[in-house]
């Protein structure tokens, strides 16, 4: 007997939602975020799986910032939806990036306190290619990797994780992220990961 | 030996599910319906929506009834129902000043402006059992209603409000100015609670509080353990309007009326935070439904837990506000009755081994 | 007869359709995020909003709170309560997620992708892919030394957790070994020291690199914790007094022979006592294979 009502937003929401959870709990492998091409939901600028990661995340508790030039674009369409509050860059909960963003920019992300670590911000970074790649060789460990993982990644993560360990994370403090690529392929990075380069252009 | 584990279990609380109707509904008296239950128990209506956090009768009426007078858990019916709802906004703020008063009354002024009325109430009846109830006689309840109307046709009409004895106070500034900022107030059923918690964080706690836990934390303030020496500065029940700002209408739409009980108590001096002159502080309490033990308890603890330096539990912010809701109360206290043989079975285990390694060393001696 | 008395109950609902895993998406959206910040922080205790569901406070709903976020319809879910699967409280904790989601249930621990579970970690070793949550009644482990929860947290954010070290050696002094029974305080990833839940000393080793996710859900007290696979978790402990799992000489499940697993005592009438395996799944599978290989 069955009490219940589902529609395709919650469903995708959810699926999205796992796959986020294990891109997190489980940094370095590859999870999928099903999205629907055709499927805006009002949101025309966002790129999909960034709208579906939006609309799974965000609503008026939280608050959003964006990085680069064309995210500036899709924050109006996320805030109408989601109902999320703008912030500046420093202050942000979430940050939508529709580049890898600037070191200068990744400096200023809110790392929590160590009453309150978990005020670190989350970072969503649309990478426009594949995350995998030829650009260069790193390797992954910490929690989530059974001892480490070496992995041979684009350009665009290459310079992402470049960037981010030039950051030295004074655990509990640092922010996480998930780097999201065109086909839907999402990896997540927690801030206990530690990014070894091991070599540029592979 | 069959371990039919997973049947046995089902079959267990189905059992017991259906034995719980059946006592309830099998005897030979007519069924209590919701409307009997809103009509003619309605402060234990009132009771369960003030600690269900939420104002809706009849559900709380069914919810009474299904707990079989068990307002604890007719409380719970009603907070896990108000989970599945849909959040739509926030009201406008409540005035209650505009309230409909059915009761109001101040021990601090022999008189006030509008005048002590006292409403509908047991204090000053003799607290002693009518032993006609046993058999209640519609026909000797009808008697009584019709001529109490007729009586009633003759009387004045009360005012439609009331001006309030603390507005009165603050005017000549024996009470402190509010405080016209009116930030945001914290959401305790979206946050969880932190410490030191915001004044709104407290009032919330505190409005769905248990009324036995919180009276008895205010009872001991009031004994000893606490230094607020409340004065009733007023005390108010009626119905207040309450509005709602859509953003499609451009005015407030009334979404209807409340019923609310409003306790303001004037309790020891400070010094005010604008000059050096003493003030009176306020400790205040508002709930659901017409309950004047949780009012005044709560406005005594207010003030309470405005302590910077508590000297007793019941100035304890945590102490007080982590111990007072009723769902969490007894849900923890009965959660002892499920099975805790495996945690048991460790510390059997550390018993046994200490007593060995205790005894081996007596031998050894 | 279960079943038609279980149709007579439920067919009086009426008929009050629930959003899919009962929690509204806001609720549903907040303790999503709360669980990847505890993920991103392993043991660190997350504050989250905790909302009232049906089931009593007390009695599992920090943990359901976690399944019914987590649940979609292509899962499959195992319940257990001191390791069984028909433990009352469980059966009717699994009761809620079905009807409020349709979806499959096991009671074998290797076909299941979420276990929710009360005081203790299943023997079959959790694999890759798979969720664990545990019902929590005190996330605070310092609560062995303080009550305050304002100076617990500054405790944790200080890395100052001498007093639990003082606490562990004062029971040493008086008792000659370590007398906490179940839920024995763990350090994680080096850093927080966390409550692992009332499981049993001898669950403990599971925590330390486990291949599965497992999440920590206190409803009533607000918090959610986490510990991600392949993460380090190891018990407090003396370098002259070693952390031990339970063991007494000579039990076996008198149902299916066990020796190596986690045993509880039933009391008989005559007063004696036999051992069970507390693990129903695994006694059932260890049962299973022994009358097969019996012929039986």
């Amino acid at each position: 007997m069955s009490l219940f009502k589902m529609d395709n937003e919650m469903l995708s929401t959810q699926k999205c939602y796992r796959a986020m959870l294990l891109a997190l709990c489980m940094p370095g492998s590859l999870q999928k975020i099903d999205f629907a091409e055709n499927e805006t939901d009002f949101m025309f600028e966002v790129p999909p799986p960034v709208a579906l990661m939006s609309r799974t995340l965000l609503d008026e508790q939280v608050s959003v910032a964006a990085s680069g030039i064309e995210s500036k674009l899709w924050l109006d369409e996320i805030i109408t939806v989601t109902g999320a509050r703008k912030a500046s860059m420093d202050e942000a909960d979430y940050i939508i990036a529709s580049s890898v963003p600037q070191l200068a920019e990744l400096r200023s992300v809110k790392q929590g306190t160590l009453l309150f670590p978990e005020d670190g911000a989350t970072l969503i970074v649309w990478l426009d290619e594949e995350i995998k790649g030829t650009a260069g060789k790193v390797e992954i460990s910490g929690p989530g990797v059974k001892d480490s993982a070496t992995l041979h990644i684009s350009s665009a993560m290459f310079s992402l994780l470049k960037r981010r360990a030039t950051i030295e994370f004074e655990y509990p403090l640092g922010f996480d992220l998930f780097a999201i690529g065109s086909k839907g392929f999402l990896m997540g990075l927690p801030r206990t990961s530690s990014v070894k380069i091991i070599s540029e252009k592979a | 030996m069959g371990y039919i584990a997973v049947r046995g279990g089902e079959q267990a609380i189905t059992n017991a599910e259906i034995l719980l109707h059946y006592y309830r509904i099998s005897g030979s008296s007519a069924p209590l319906t919701t409307e009997q239950i809103l009509e003619q128990l309605p402060l234990a209506v009132d009771r369960v929506m003030s600690e269900g956090a939420l104002y809706a009768p009849e559900l709380a009426a069914a919810a009474l009834k299904q707990a079989a007078g068990d307002t604890l858990e007719a409380s719970f019916l009603l907070r896990a129902h108000r989970s599945s709802v849909s959040r739509i906004g926030a009201s406008e703020i409540i005035n209650t000043e505009r309230m409909r008063v059915v009761r109001r009354i101040s021990a601090a002024f022999k008189d006030i402006p509008g005048g002590q009325i006292l409403g509908a109430t047991p204090d000053y009846t003799h607290h002693l059992i009518r032993f006609e109830l046993l058999t209640d006689e519609v026909k000797a309840r009808r008697k009584l209603t019709q001529a109490f109307e007729a009586l009633a046709q003759k009387g004045e009409p009360i005012p439609d409000t009331f001006p309030k004895v603390v507005s009165m106070l603050r005017a000549k500034g024996l009470l402190p100015q509010k405080n016209p900022k009116n930030t945001q107030p914290y959401d305790i059923t979206l946050q969880p609670l932190e410490f030191p918690a915001p004044r709104s964080a407290r009032l919330q706690v505190l409005a769905r509080a248990e009324t036995g836990g919180i009276l008895a934390l205010a009872y001991a303030n009031m004994r000893g353990y606490g230094y607020v020496h409340p004065v009733v500065g007023e005390l108010r029940v009626g119905e207040v309007p309450l509005y709602f700002k859509s953003s499609a209408e451009k005015k407030d739409v009334l979404l209807g009326w409340l019923r609310v009980t409003e306790c303001e108590v004037i309790t020891r001096m400070e010094k005010s935070k604008t000059d050096s002159r003493p003030q009176f502080t306020l400790g205040y309490g508002l709930c659901f439904g017409h309950n004047e033990i949780k009012a005044i308890s709560m406005a005594v603890l207010d003030r309470a837990l405005m302590s910077e330096e508590p000297k007793s539990p019941t100035e304890d912010q945590e102490f007080v506000l982590l111990h007072t809701d009723g769902i969490e109360a007894s849900g923890f206290c009965l959660h002892y009755k499920l099975p805790h043989y495996v945690t048991f079975q460790s510390d059997l285990e550390r018993i046994r081994k200490v007593r060995t390694v205790l005894e081996k060393e007596k031998v050894d001696d | 007869m279960t079943e038609k008395l279980r149709s007579l109950l439920d067919s009086d609902t009426n008929c009050h359709y629930y959003n899919f895993a009962y929690l509204n998406e806001s609720a549903k959206r907040e303790i999503r995020r709360r669980t990847l910040k505890a993920v991103a922080i392993p043991g660190h205790q997350v504050p989250f909003g905790s909302r009232e569901i049906p089931i009593t406070r007390g009695w599992g709903t920090g943990g359901l709170q976690l399944t019914l976020s987590l649940i979609g319809p292509e899962d499959v879910l195992k319940v257990i309560d001191q390791g069984c699967d028909g433990s009352v409280n469980a059966v009717n904790l699994r009761r809620l997620v079905t009807l409020t989601t349709g979806c499959r249930t096991t009671t074998r621990t290797s076909d299941a992708t979420l276990i929710q579970t009360r005081h203790r970690i299943p023997e079959t070793p959790l694999t890759r892919g798979q969720i664990i949550i545990f019902q929590v009644p005190y996330p605070e482990v310092l609560r062995y030394v303080e009550p305050q929860e304002t100076v617990t947290r500054r405790m944790h954010a200080e890395g100052a957790y001498h007093r639990m070290w003082i606490f562990l050696y004062e029971n040493v002094v008086q008792w000659g070994r370590i007398t906490i029974g179940a839920r024995y305080p763990v350090r994680v990833h080096d850093r927080y020291l966390m409550d692992p839940s009332p499981i049993p000393r001898w669950d403990i080793p599971k925590l330390n690199q486990s291949p599965a996710l497992m999440l920590f859900g206190a409803g009533r007290e607000k918090r959610i914790y986490a510990v991600p696979p392949f993460t380090k978790v190891e018990p407090l402990a003396f370098k002259d007094i070693p952390f031990e799992v339970e063991h007494q000489a000579g039990a076996q499940c008198s149902r299916c022979g066990a020796t190596d697993v986690f045993l509880t005592e039933i009391l008989d009438k005559d007063g004696s006592c036999r051992w069970i395996c507390s693990d129903t799944d695994y006694c059932d599978q260890r049962l299973a294979a022994r009358e097969k290989s019996h012929g039986v």
